[in-house]
């Protein structure tokens, strides 16, 4: 027998208590589905608190001084982070052949573009959308800002670094590598400077309208596979957030199953030749 | 209002019929909206329905829906709330087993099945000989539901029945009521087309050796061989080790039993996955891990694949961590069961494939290595594990694992960690370090005492326990440090020492200024059982802030000091989880019954559930109407509802 041989089960009551708290703290949606992973991944923090049950964990969570620091955690291990480079290309060839020449063109008196990876984890999506702007002639000599931001505070930690394992390239073809990456040991990969240079990244939990009021008006906001993890409410109030802070005429992409059906009616859908997108009604 | 405007879309309906108040004025509402087009609606007002204990006259008005051939979703809307409503509509129903219509019949015998009264036995037998043979089935299916010895002896009589199906349906009912099936009366339904799928899956709920012979036999021929999985999954037991054997044996000859297997292992039906995993243990195939992993649904199901996946062993590690792209790109519930396999069965030979986890680049992934390369027992673990303590998010777990390991390979992990030890010191090193070398780590924890980070002071203070001669001495120092991160790391540790020694240190830390240092000595007070503090305690059980107001009501409940007084000032606190641990230590007393009730009107859920069951462990016959009321207004949250049902159901049996 060692650590982690004995299994505490949660009940629906603690699912319910925890799911209440993460709710409150971030909108993300502890499912009754999702138990079997809750149970998995938050025993080790049960065991490395010193605690008996998820009962237990929840008024942690809630009243001890570590408590906020705990929820941050347990959040980021339920939360999927998975993603990784040129992500989802189908998308990504119509933002660089259909969306960005009405951007162009839209934009060509100011000569800046803005884009939101909004949930962008451990930084992949910002720094591939960098990557496919930074030699683009069309836009040489534009200000290119990509902001990244995301809830979990290590991914953040994991993204400003920059480096990769082979995971995170399993969609990139040998010559993306050569051109936007620098190999480390163990067949890890560092993002090349001039690819880094565009993208910052920000801590932000998509809730506080505080902290988003303080962001700047986006032409593309990016928000692939994070609605999904939230409540319904949340959701609204994240797509809100999103129509507030782009451009008119400025563009959402959501991931691949992912719709504001019920969410939203102040979108335009726009019918691309690869994808559907949604557009902030606008010049 | 009437939620159905013909503007409102189906969103907008659900919502405004979900605004309704749950009062029987909203019964009218309710029943117009069984029919509405959108699934999610009708359920919600049968839900509500359900809750309501309507008339008689609505009673009626369900009944009529149930012959609304035009209009199946009202129909089946209006059985599953009869269903919900109990005695009250049993004459209505057994009413209805004689309409003219067997459709209706149908429908009625379905509802009596779910009612589960007994006095519906005898005219579920009578409609056993309705010349509908969907009625007579249903009508069996319904005493299989019912149960009791009439609706059994009936069953019982129905395995010589004629009719192929009934004598499915019986033996179905007969196994729901957990009675042995006769295998004899079980061979012939095998080989029937109607009835091998009931068939083979009732075999499995045999335990005899021919049930399991058979079973086996079946494995061998390709068209029975799924319908052998069913039944060995719907055993709901491990195979014996004979059992085992013979299956092996039948299996050897079998091309592609893996294709076969991995095959079943991702089938929708619960009974044949389950046998799958069952066969695929039974086979020890390594090869199959990552289907097994992949296969994985949640619940108990859960524990059958870690369990599968434990039974092949180490190969069955090496085949999980043969590749990490594949590692990685299993679904989130696959990872979690394959991880909890890798940890357990963690030893020397999968260190490298381990490490090479720590560099994956993947968090989840990572932290999986840092924790199982503890439990490799081998040297070459220990330099990767003391790398890990430069990564936040790692130096946790590789702390523990070096500890582990230091059982092993003491030597080693002393001469890895002393060069963190001997100049810039971090926090995780220090636990580790003392950890490992118990009073020998008196230096450096005197050092870290003084260190100019406050996570490195508090490391010291929490790492005192390993050296039982300065641990007073270094949380005395560490109660005085104006960081509160130190002084709460002193608090939460003087809880595990010593009765003496933690009282001398006690009454510092019950008079700290930073109400979450209070919070840890109380709770420290408790633990220790410390009755001089229970002044002290009562005192900060007034205290505005939840965490100290809730340790300390703890720390006297465990000390046995909770006063009557004391209990209902805490239900009148601000806070509510303060009013709901004051419901928790309160339920042995009556003085709170009356907040309780208050209680069960209160925002939150579980400030509700634990309202009620002071009420069903407390309380008379006169909370069972409020608490019945509770139950019926908690009609969009399951979990609490059924909670609250508990508490009604508990109260009535005391009463």
């Amino acid at each position: 027998m060692g650590p982690g041989d004995t299994r505490v089960e949660m009940s629906a009551e603690e699912l319910h208590l925890l799911r209440d708290l993460f709710s409150q703290a971030s909108g993300f949606l502890l499912r009754e589905d999702l138990k079997f992973i809750a149970e998995r991944r938050l025993a080790p923090r049960l065991e490395l608190l010193g605690l008996r049950d998820f009962a237990g964990y929840a008024r942690y969570l809630r009243f001890d001084a570590r408590g906020p620091e705990e929820l941050e955690t347990a959040i980021d291990l339920l939360v999927p982070h998975e993603t990784y480079f040129f992500r989802e290309p189908t998308q990504l060839h119509c933002f660089e052949h259909e969306l960005m020449p009405l951007l162009e063109k839209k934009n060509e008196r100011i000569r800046c573009l803005q884009l939101w990876s909004a949930g962008c984890s451990t930084g992949e999506e910002p720094y591939t959308l960098s990557m496919l702007l930074h030699d683009r002639k069309s836009v040489q000599g534009w200000e290119l800002d990509v902001l990244g931001t995301d809830l979990s505070r290590k991914a953040l930690t994991s993204a400003r670094k920059a480096e990769y394992g082979p995971m995170a390239l399993r969609a990139t073809t040998p010559e993306q590598k050569a051109a936007f990456f620098e190999p480390l040991e163990a067949g890890r990969v560092r993002v090349l400077p001039a690819y880094r240079e565009p993208v910052r990244f920000g801590q932000l939990n998509l809730l506080d309208t505080s902290a988003a009021s303080l962001l700047p008006r986006f032409d593309v906001i990016f928000c692939r596979n994070v609605l999904i993890y939230f409540d319904q409410l949340t959701r609204r109030r994240v797509v809100e957030l999103f129509f507030e802070r782009l451009n008119l005429g400025g563009y959402l992409l959501l991931g691949h199953s992912e719709n504001l059906l019920h969410l939203s009616t102040r979108f335009e859908l726009v019918q691309l030749e690869g994808d559907l997108v949604y557009r902030r009604p606008g010049p | 209002m009437s939620w159905l405007q013909a503007d409102l879309d189906a969103e907008g309906r659900y919502r405004a019929l979900d605004a309704l108040p749950v009062t029987p004025s909203s019964i009218p509402s309710l029943l117009a909206a069984l029919h509405d087009e959108s699934w999610r609606v009708r359920r919600l007002a049968a839900e509500r329905l359900g809750a309501l204990q309507p008339s008689m006259e609505t009673v009626q008005q369900l009944v009529t829906m149930l012959s609304l051939r035009d209009d199946t979703g009202a129909r089946n809307a209006a059985a599953a709330v009869l269903a919900q409503l109990g005695a009250p509509v049993l004459p209505a129903i057994v009413d209805l087993l004689a309409h003219a219509d067997p459709d209706q019949r149908k429908f009625a015998a379905d509802i009596l099945g779910a009612l589960k009264r007994p006095e519906a036995v005898a005219p579920l037998v009578t409609a056993l000989q309705d010349g509908d043979p969907n009625v007579r089935t249903a009508a069996a299916e319904a005493l299989g539901h019912v149960g009791g010895p009439e609706a059994r002896r009936a069953l019982e009589q129905l395995l010589s029945s004629r009719d192929v199906l009934l004598r499915v349906c019986a033996l179905e009912g007969l196994s729901e009521l957990r009675r042995p099936v006769p295998l004899p009366a079980l061979v012939p339904l095998l080989a029937d087309p109607l009835t091998r799928r009931s068939a083979w899956r009732l075999l499995g709920h045999i335990h005899h050796p021919t049930a399991s012979m058979l079973t086996v036999r079946a494995l061998a021929a390709r068209e029975s061989r799924d319908a052998a999985l069913v039944s060995i999954g719907a055993s709901g037991r491990a195979l014996s080790s004979e059992t085992e054997a013979e299956l092996r044996s039948v299996l050897r000859p079998v091309g592609d039993v893996s294709g076969w297997l991995e095959g079943a292992l991702t089938s929708a039906d619960e009974e044949l996955h389950r046998g799958a995993l069952r066969v695929a243990q039974a086979l020890g195939e390594p090869r199959l891990a990552l289907a097994i992993a992949r296969s994985v649904r949640g619940g108990e199901d859960g524990e059958v694949t870690l369990q599968t996946l434990l039974g092949l062993g180490l190969d069955g590690a090496r085949a999980l961590l043969s590749s990490i792209e594949a590692l990685a790109d299993l679904p989130a519930e696959a990872r979690a069961v394959a991880a909890d396999a890798i940890v357990r069965l963690a030893e020397p030979s999968l260190c490298a494939a381990l490490v090479a986890l720590l560099d994956s680049g993947d968090s989840e992934l990572a932290e999986l290595g840092a924790r199982a390369l503890g439990r490799t027992r081998t040297r070459e673990a220990v330099s990767p594990l003391v790398r890990c303590l430069e990564d936040d998010a790692l130096a946790v777990h590789a702390s523990r694992s070096l500890v582990h390991l230091a059982q092993t390979w003491p030597d080693e992990v002393r001469a890895a960690l002393a060069p963190l030890v001997s100049g810039h010191l971090r926090p995780h090193a220090v636990r580790a370090w003392a950890a490992i070398m118990g009073p020998r780590a008196h230096d450096v924890l005197k050092r870290a005492l003084h260190d100019s980070q406050d996570p490195v002071r508090a490391a010291a203070a929490e790492a005192s326990l390993f050296t039982p001669k300065d641990t007073v001495q270094v949380l005395q120092a560490a109660m005085m440090d104006e960081a509160a991160l130190v002084r709460r790391a002193a608090a939460r540790t003087i809880g595990r020492l010593s009765d003496r020694e933690g009282r001398l240190l006690l009454g510092r830390a019950l008079k700290d200024a930073d109400p979450t240092v209070l919070a840890l000595a109380s709770a420290a007070a408790g633990a220790l059982g410390q009755r001089e503090s229970a002044p002290r305690l009562e005192e900060l059980s007034r205290h505005p802030d939840p965490a100290v107001a809730l340790a300390s009501l703890e720390g006297l409940a465990l000390m046995g000091r909770l006063s009557d007084e004391l209990l209902l000032r805490a239900a009148a606190h601000a806070d509510a989880d303060v009013l709901k641990l004051a419901f928790t230590l309160g339920a042995d007393r009556p003085l709170l019954l009356d907040k309780a009730l208050a209680g069960l009107l209160h925002p939150r859920w579980d400030v509700r559930v634990a309202a009620a069951r002071l009420l069903a462990v407390s309380a008379g016959r006169d909370a069972l109407g409020p608490l019945q009321d509770a139950v019926a207004r908690e009609t969009t949250d399951g979990v609490a509802h059924e909670l609250l049902q508990e508490a009604v159901e508990t109260l009535g049996r005391r009463i």
